[in-house]
């Protein structure tokens, strides 16, 4: 129960499990239980990367009885932390039976899939190492100096780094470890970022335990909203993750009159539904839909990387339809060529090309499909950015352009440009590029006149849409708002 | 000649020749005026000119190519009043360039045809508007290059000329379908490009050709499909219609409509409309390949 | 044989492009200067007639082996021009327009002979030749110059990869007036850092941004200012791969689109539409996506486009050294720098 199960990895390496519990927390919590204490062991989070930047607290000798369980965790990973190393790079073992692995495992299986399909980092058990491997300068948010920031979009610069432990003093691990995956990118896309979201919810939930005099639900959204404070430092929330969470918190209000033992399950219920209910079978009812659309013969056009297309795609070539892809890809993140991973894994005949090519690919394609953020009120539809450019091509060629979103994305927030409410990247991602011999010279450039702009998403406007494909019908993009109407 | 013998002649020339414009057949009895005149003086051909002129637009035909390619003869006539002593000497002089242009004329077709031709590739959906001889005789040359390609053709109310245009291009072995023409809408999106002919270029740069092609490039524009007009150099004329009102009603409505009722045109249905250059794409002249900018600089080099 | 060596420097000039010893534009323009001159004052031939047969020669062999290198055939018909009007003047004869006027007062002769030996036709052409070469030499300075009448201050212009006209353009410019510059990097190949780097160094604010940023960004331009490969005759465009979609979203936010192009870019040549493989040429996929990536690349295709075709209804003003001309004017600029019957050779 000790030792941890697998690592061929290297020593930094480790298993990490959904939850992102240690045994040694797990063991914690039954100890809380039962009023005792464990030694602890050499295991380590991955958050101890940049924990270890911060100086330890200073381990309290209190009587574990009187500790609530979350106390009782940061003691012990403060007293990890004196004995360990000063090594920045981290390794985590984590043992865990193989049954809760399992179950843990299904959970996190959209986000491990992200990281296992990039073919330049080494195979899927190798993948965890990559998470805490980085050193720590990556885990923690680049900081772009004064002079070296655009105006236009001075507002989006995020000055909060997580290298100060109050700040995840209170984070249930599950969340410690998804922070660092979204803000590494490691978790991308919308679907990917609620559904992990959603399982570190349910870690969250199970180990919860209610301090005396302090009411369930009221504590967990308190720890909740600790936990989503912290995601938002390490990456600003996705619309879907806070749709999913709105919606948990209307179901956590509901479940308050039931009795104690039956809130948590019933409150995993609800989770597993929404995630079944919103995103899978949304998903299935799209693929049908899209389904209908797809000729023999179509040369289907799409933009970087959505899981909702792929599927879409897949379901089509299952049943046996004959149609060409052409992934368009844009820089920097390139997600187009895990796109195109997926579909040639498929068996789909597939062409790629970059951004710059779009209208030469154009003019044969039939049909344009892409996957969206979110979908807003006035009808524009937030996407990665450079959908909005394909789009226009799109229309300029007089080609439809269908967008497939699921109706939990849908936002009441209105926008009209992409400044006022986005993203942005780290400007170095786009020095690099491994189709070059020879290195840009923005590298080696320290004029504080030049600047990179990053920016993550975009602001389709819907004259340039044809349809919105959603699970309850394919409708006109200026439909948006009815059916936040109508949805529950 | 008087104005019967004109009319006469115009008629016959024209039922002789199918093959070629009405403006050439109306130039064609122009010479034959000058060649007929008996009289000695300049002036009095000039009148005499005049009255043919006059006489051939009673005619039923379209008064738009008759219009500018007997503009462009007078004026070519009035260039050749050079010093020359005796009348005599001035008619063959004028019988002669008469002749020449008419040559020129003859040859223009086929310096179209070598142009647009090679705009044809293989496999192409073409869409085209009731009977031009012009489109008909590059379609039949492209074909003989050997291209294959598919053509749409509208039936072009009131005097339904597109069927024979299919007809003609069907006997040729070009697979040609007839369209109604309140489906040109319906078949823009599969067709390539537009390829019609003109009776007559503007200075604008804007076409006035039979009823129905505004429609169809209004359409090709929304539809981003190329609008390219094959026409002959001596169509074009100083006029500068404003919009579909400012056309002179002798142009719209053919001559004994006109007779019937001076002032009331609404219940007739006018023969050609006006298309404005913001719609076309190319002209295709014996000139060259023109942008629509470009017609009103060959107008002013034409007239000088 | 006369003729062989005649092409022996046009087909050395062809082999140095191809290798990409010379790829800039304004090279090959003086490269093609200098071998005009040197059949001009040291070649072999008696009359107009035989000069213009051997340019043809090798306008035909530089269009048969790179068909879409524009800058090398048109200067040559330009001197084609030159060499005609040079006759005309020598001679009583006037070669046959096409107007009422000199079909009556003409001659009944449809031919110009051509043929006909003049003394000093030579010297002419040469001093022509040299002005021309001082054209071509200061023509860049020349549209550099004309920057302040096109940027006001505070602008916020947006530039494509990477362009010599366009950066002297700017840093012109520069030296009077502020303004920011955004530079779009231009995928694949990325020039477009190191003509933002070069900007930054002379006191420009630059940003670099990526391709699929240019609709996002474009809002917020004032005006686009990009150099092209060739200028076709409609008014039309053959640029960079990507600015076809910068262009679409420039009119998209009635952005105005500039281009600075030398007169040697005017091609007489129409794009139809079905020409597009003719058109364009592609580049080595590996700049796309790396041999790298491995076994994958057995199954996908992957393109990479060299060329845009830019429709001239999205083009707002051409800039060159003598000025700005609207798409819809490219017709007479190709009428003054060209004869009619040497557009197809």
């Amino acid at each position: 129960m000790d030792k941890g199960k697998q690592t061929n990895a290297p020593s930094k390496g480790g298993k990490v499990d959904g939850d992102g519990l240690t045994k040694k927390e797990r063991r914690a919590l039954k100890v809380q239980e039962k009023n005792k204490q464990h030694p602890p062991d050499n295991k380590k989070d991955s958050q101890n990367a940049p924990a270890m930047k911060t100086e330890p607290a200073k381990p309290a000798n209190v009587p574990p009885g009187q500790l609530s369980e979350k106390e009782l965790r940061r003691l012990e990973w403060e007293k990890k932390l004196a004995e360990q190393k000063p090594k920045p790079e981290k390794s985590e073992n984590d043992n865990i039976s193989k049954a809760e692995l399992k179950a843990r495992r299904r959970e996190q299986q959209e986000a491990q899939r992200l990281a296992k399909q990039q073919q330049q980092k080494p195979p899927e058990k190798a993948a965890e190492v990559k998470k805490a491997a980085p050193s720590p300068k990556k885990v923690e948010k680049k900081k772009v100096s004064d002079s070296r920031r655009l105006q236009i979009v001075s507002h989006l610069y995020s000055d909060a780094s997580f290298s100060n432990a109050s700040v995840y003093k209170n984070v249930h691990p599950a969340f410690v470890r998804l922070g660092v995956q979204y803000s590494t990118k490691k978790i991308l896309g919308s679907n990917a970022r609620a559904r992990a979201l959603l399982a570190a919810v349910k870690c969250l939930i199970n180990d919860l335990q209610t301090p005396p005099k302090q009411e369930f639900c009221r504590y967990l959204e308190t720890v909740l909203q600790t936990c989503m404070d912290y995601l938002q430092l390490c990456r600003p929330l996705a619309v879907s993750m806070t749709n999913a969470l709105r919606h948990f918190k209307t179901k956590l209000h509901q479940v308050e009159c039931l009795e104690d033992n039956v809130k948590k399950e019933k409150l995993l219920e609800e989770i597993e539904t929404y995630v079944a209910e919103e995103i899978d079978k949304a998903g299935e009812a799209i693929s049908l839909k899209v389904n209908e659309k797809i000729s023999n013969g179509d040369v289907i056009l799409t933009y970087g990387c959505s899981s909702l297309v792929t599927k879409i795609l897949k379901d089509a070539h299952l049943a046996g339809k004959q149609f060409k892809v052409v992934v368009i890809d844009g820089r920097p993140l390139l997600e187009g060529r895990t796109m195109l991973q997926r579909l040639v894994q498929i068996g789909i005949n597939c062409t790629y090309v970059q951004m710059n090519a779009v209208s030469y690919v154009m003019n044969q394609a039939t049909k344009l499909l892409l996957g969206a953020h979110a979908l807003l009120t006035n009808g524009y539809v937030m996407s990665r950015i450079g959908t909005a450019q394909v789009a226009l091509v799109a229309q300029a060629f007089s080609k439809p352009v269908l967008v497939c979103c699921e109706t939990y994305k849908f936002s009441e927030q209105v926008l009209t440009d992409s400044f006022v409410y986005n993203e942005l990247g780290d400007p170095e991602m786009l020095f690099t590029a491994n189709t070059l011999d020879e290195s840009s010279p923005l590298v080696t450039s320290k004029n504080d006149n030049l600047q990179i702009l990053n920016l993550l998403y975009d602001v389709t406007p819907p004259d340039l849409i044809t349809a919105v494909v959603t699970e309850l019908a394919i409708l006109p993009c200026t439909s948006a708002p009815v059916v936040l109407r109508i949805k529950p | 000649m008087d104005k019967q013998e004109v009319k006469a002649f115009f008629d016959k020339t024209i039922a002789e020749n199918e093959d070629l414009s009405v403006g050439v057949v109306a130039i064609m009895t122009l010479m034959k005026i000058i060649e007929k005149y008996q009289d000695n003086t300049v002036q009095g051909l000039d009148e005499n000119l005049k009255l043919g002129i006059l006489a051939i637009k009673t005619s039923d035909y379209p008064v738009t190519a008759i219009n500018s390619g007997c503009e462009l003869f007078m004026r070519f006539i009035t260039l050749a009043k050079l010093d020359y002593n005796s009348f005599e000497q001035c008619r063959n002089v004028m019988l002669e360039r008469g002749n020449i242009f008419l040559n020129r004329l003859k040859q223009c077709r086929a310096k179209i045809v070598k142009l647009a031709t090679k705009f044809i590739a293989d496999g192409s959906k073409v869409l085209t508007h009731s009977r031009s001889r012009v489109v008909l005789q590059t379609l039949i040359e492209a074909s003989r290059q050997g291209k294959q390609f598919e053509i749409y053709v509208t039936k072009s109310a009131p005097d339904n000329s597109g069927d024979v245009m299919c007809k003609n291009l069907t006997s040729v072995g070009i697979p040609c379908t007839l369209i109604l023409d309140s489906a040109i809408g319906y078949v823009m999106e599969q067709v390539d490009f537009v390829m019609v002919g003109a009776e007559g270029v503007v200075e604008s740069g804007g076409i006035v050709n039979k009823v129905g092609s505004y429609t169809m490039a209004v359409c090709a524009k929304e539809m981003k499909k190329p609008f390219y007009v094959l026409t002959e150099s001596f169509k074009f004329s100083r006029l500068f219609p404003l919009n579909q009102g400012d056309l002179p009603p002798e142009y719209k409505y053919s001559a004994s409509a006109r007779q019937l009722d001076e002032r009331d045109f609404k219940k007739i249905h006018p023969l050609v409309d006006y298309t404005p250059p913001f719609y076309i794409t190319l002209l295709f002249t014996d000139l060259g390949i023109l942008t629509p900018s470009a017609v009103s600089d060959e107008l002013i080099k034409l007239y000088l | 044989m006369p003729e062989n060596e005649n092409l022996t420097d046009v087909i050395k000039l062809i082999s140095d492009i191809r290798h990409g010893k010379v790829f800039n534009s304004y090279e090959i323009a003086l490269r093609t200067e200098q071998l005009l001159e040197k059949l001009i004052s040291e070649g072999q031939w008696n009359n107009a007639r035989e000069l213009m047969q051997q340019i043809k020669d090798k306008i035909r062999q530089v269009s048969q082996s790179l068909p879409l290198e524009a800058t090398a055939t048109n200067i040559m018909r330009h001197i084609l021009k030159v060499i005609r009007e040079e006759f005309d003047l020598g001679s009583e004869k006037k070669a046959e327009g096409q107007s009422l006027h000199q079909i009556v007062t003409g001659d009944q002769s449809d031919e110009l002979d051509y043929s006909e030996s003049h003394g000093n036709l030579r010297n002419r052409l040469l001093d022509h030749l040299t002005e021309y070469k001082v054209e071509l030499e200061t023509s860049t300075e020349n549209i550099a110059a004309q920057a302040l009448e096109h940027i006001h201050t505070n602008e916020i212009i947006l530039t494509v990869g990477i362009s010599n006209t366009v950066e002297k353009f700017l840093k012109h410019a520069a030296k009077q007036r502020k303004f920011q510059v955004i530079v779009v990097e231009a995928a694949p190949l990325y020039r477009g850092h190191k003509m933002a780097a070069s900007l930054a160094n002379s006191n420009i604010q630059t940003t670099v941004i990526p391709d699929s940023g240019v609709f996002a960004m474009m809002s917020r331009v004032n005006k686009v200012i990009i150099g092209t490969h060739s200028v076709m005759a409609d008014g039309g465009l053959r640029a960079a791969s990507g600015v076809h979609a910068i262009a679409l979203a420039a009119k998209h936010y009635s952005v105005p689109v500039m281009v600075l192009s030398h007169m040697y870019k005017l091609t007489p040549t129409y794009v139809c539409s079905h020409e597009k493989d003719t058109f364009n040429m592609c580049a080595s996929p590996a700049n796309v996506i790396p041999y790298s990536t491995g076994p994958l690349l057995n199954k996908i295709t992957v393109y990479n486009p060299i060329f845009d075709y830019v429709p001239p209804e999205l083009v707002t003003l051409f800039i060159s050294h003598q000025g700005g001309n609207a798409p819809s004017y490219v017709y007479r600029l190709l009428s003054e720098l060209y004869h009619p019957d040497d557009y197809e050779l």
